[in-house]
């Protein structure tokens, strides 16, 4: 009998495994569009998947797990942010619906994996211009902060940020064109 | 205009999201004015915000190519779930060792079965145990503010958020009364006919909401409730541990000594369930719920120490109570830190939504502070209802 137990749970515990890693990037892609902080977007996907794990007899196998999850995290962020309002951006139920179902359009497009269906990303990135692609760059992928950006480019702060904040309005037409991102019909 | 607004919007929403990917991280200051600009944008505007999150957020996992922290992240929670799991495992291992005995026979194979889906019914002893520490600890608690809020889509958005009234500093009666009852109040303080039901006749748009309340707590017995009208102002509802009372704008307060007086109008989940001093609420959960504990975690930001999560299901079909309830504790004390009620349906919202309410403060107020006199003008008229007439007015008609 214990040993019955225990292989159930070992089945479980590597499907559940399975389900994570195959969700561990969008849930990560949604925790880091609403929470500023590296650690507290950790310290949220560990709740999610742990609270997952407790209530997965409660899952309802038809509708998507990712939806699912997001539900979940939806709420803790939602908890959160009733207690440290600085630490998110834009917090309520509406926006963060709006957040999933964008992120439900991208799991929803063709490719293996998430980062081959926001694959159309990186082209968006190299069809910037030198200016642009240069601010996304450094920010982005070398971590280098606004004002590192301006001592490396002899720029002045104000012009970076703009820079940066039109280098991502243009990625966001982009991704639009390519259907990554659904249009705002309301 | 139409272009200038637009330029103007997008400003707006250029410089809040700017402000917030492009800043240091702990800048705590940048996060809270960014909280408030965003609360100005419609519904439009707050999605193209998210959008850029969006595209903040893709950029910031386009980047991150280390694939150690995300194996690390994914070790760290399968071995806290192992963790849960070995814990629970131990006590069915006691117990079939116990059993094994009986395995041989057929019969004590269903009694197994039986005694696991009996354990499955009732309320783990840690979670038992929890909803005994949160209910105990209301005798023992001192002052505590509750904030109740109502999370859903409003059907009518043309009534803005009010504010909410604030309690004066500890220690200090309160020079301040609700609006309604200023000295210098000149309206017509004639007296007029005297109205029994607490809240009849009142126009729709002038019902005092819950969204936005305010819920002061001392002890298990004593209560304030400031509830908000669209125009902004108060109704409070209030115990002193023996008398009710209730003061409405430009009419008589009322009291009685009845322990139902002046029942304030409830969506039909709560009505069974939602009591102002929130130990019966706790009580009626325990009774008609089956309650989970899920997880010891995090922080309690009042008190060093971890929080409790308990997860309640109504099982009790003659139970008038929402599907769902969420109650949040501390570890240490079982001070109630919030409690969310799911599914409820309220009057001008478009669906179900969730009532939240949360501790704030515990912040010592004035020990007058659950006396009817603190929020009164000393000049008003007071009534006071008999238990007959109680039953008359305010059980039938709420509103």
């Amino acid at each position: 009998m214990v040993e019955l137990i225990r292989k159930t749970e070992v089945k479980a515990k590597a499907i559940f495994e399975i389900l994570v890693r195959e969700n561990q990037t969008m849930l990560m892609t949604y925790l880091r569009a609403v929470a500023r902080h590296p650690h507290l977007v950790d310290d949220l996907f560990q709740e999610t998947m742990l609270i997952a794990w407790q209530k997965l007899e409660q899952y309802d196998h038809t509708r998507p797990f990712g939806l699912w999850l997001r539900g979940i995290a939806a709420k803790l962020v939602m908890a959160h942010f009733r207690r440290a309002q600085s630490d998110l951006m834009v917090v309520e139920e509406g926006t963060l619906e709006y957040l999933s179902r964008q992120l439900q359009h991208i799991s929803q497009r063709p490719g293996d994996t998430w980062e081959d269906k926001i694959a159309a990303l990186t082209h968006c990135i190299d069809s910037l211009s030198e200016h642009y692609q240069q601010s996304i760059q450094l920010r982005y992928f070398e971590q280098a902060s606004v004002a590192q950006i301006a001592a490396k480019t002899k720029t002045s702060l104000e012009t970076i940020k703009k820079r940066l904040q039109r280098a991502r309005s243009m990625l966001l037409d982009c991704l639009r064109r390519h259907n990554v991102l659904a249009e705002i019909t309301t | 205009m139409t272009t200038e607004n637009n330029g103007s919007n997008e400003d707006v929403i250029d410089a809040l999201t700017s402000r917030w990917f492009d800043s240091e991280t702990d800048d705590t200051e940048t996060g809270r004015s960014a909280e408030a600009v965003s609360r100005s944008l419609d519904s439009k505007q707050r999605k193209q915000v998210v959008d850029f999150q969006l595209v903040h957020s893709l950029l910031i996992q386009l980047s991150d190519r280390n694939k150690n922290t995300k194996e690390k992240q994914i070790q760290q929670l399968m071995e806290r779930i192992a963790n849960e799991t070995n814990a629970h495992r131990a006590g069915i291992v006691k117990l079939s060792r116990f059993l094994r005995p009986f395995m041989r026979y057929g019969a004590a194979a269903l009694l197994i079965l039986a005694f696991l889906f009996l354990l499955k019914l009732t309320p783990s002893p840690t979670a038992t145990a929890a909803m005994a520490q949160v209910i105990a600890a209301f005798d023992q608690a001192g002052d505590r503010t509750y904030s109740i809020l109502i999370e859903g889509n409003r059907r009518d958005r043309r009534t803005p958020r009010h504010e909410r009234f604030d309690p004066p500093p500890p220690g200090q009666k309160s020079s301040t009364h609700p609006p309604a009852f200023r000295k210098d109040d000149r309206r017509d303080r004639r007296p007029k006919p005297f109205d029994r039901s607490p809240e009849r006749g009142r126009e729709p748009g002038e019902r005092a909401v819950l969204d936005g309340s305010t819920l002061y707590l001392r002890g298990s017995d004593q209560f304030v409730l400031f509830r908000p009208t669209p125009s902004g102002r108060i109704l409070i509802n209030g115990c002193d541990g023996q008398t009710r009372w209730m003061i409405r704008p430009e009419k008589p307060v009322i009291v009685s000594s009845h322990p139902n007086a002046f029942p304030i109008p409830l969506p039909k989940e709560l009505a069974d369930i939602l009591s102002l001093n929130l130990k019966e609420t706790l009580i009626h959960i325990g009774k008609h719920y089956q309650v989970k504990y899920m997880n010891e975690t995090g922080e309690s930001e009042h008190r060093n120490g971890s929080r409790i999560y308990l997860d309640a299901e109504r099982v009790s079909r003659d139970f008038n109570g929402p599907q769902n309830i969420e109650i949040w504790s501390e570890a240490e004390t079982g001070l109630l830190l919030r409690i969310e009620f799911a599914g409820i349906h309220v009057e001008d919202y478009s669906s179900p939504v969730r009532m939240i309410i949360e501790l704030t403060n515990q912040t010592p107020l004035a020990e007058n502070w659950f006396t009817r006199q603190t929020h009164h003008s000393p000049v008003a008229e007071v009534y006071e209802l008999s238990g007959e007439q109680l039953i008359e007015d305010s059980v039938k008609k709420q509103h």
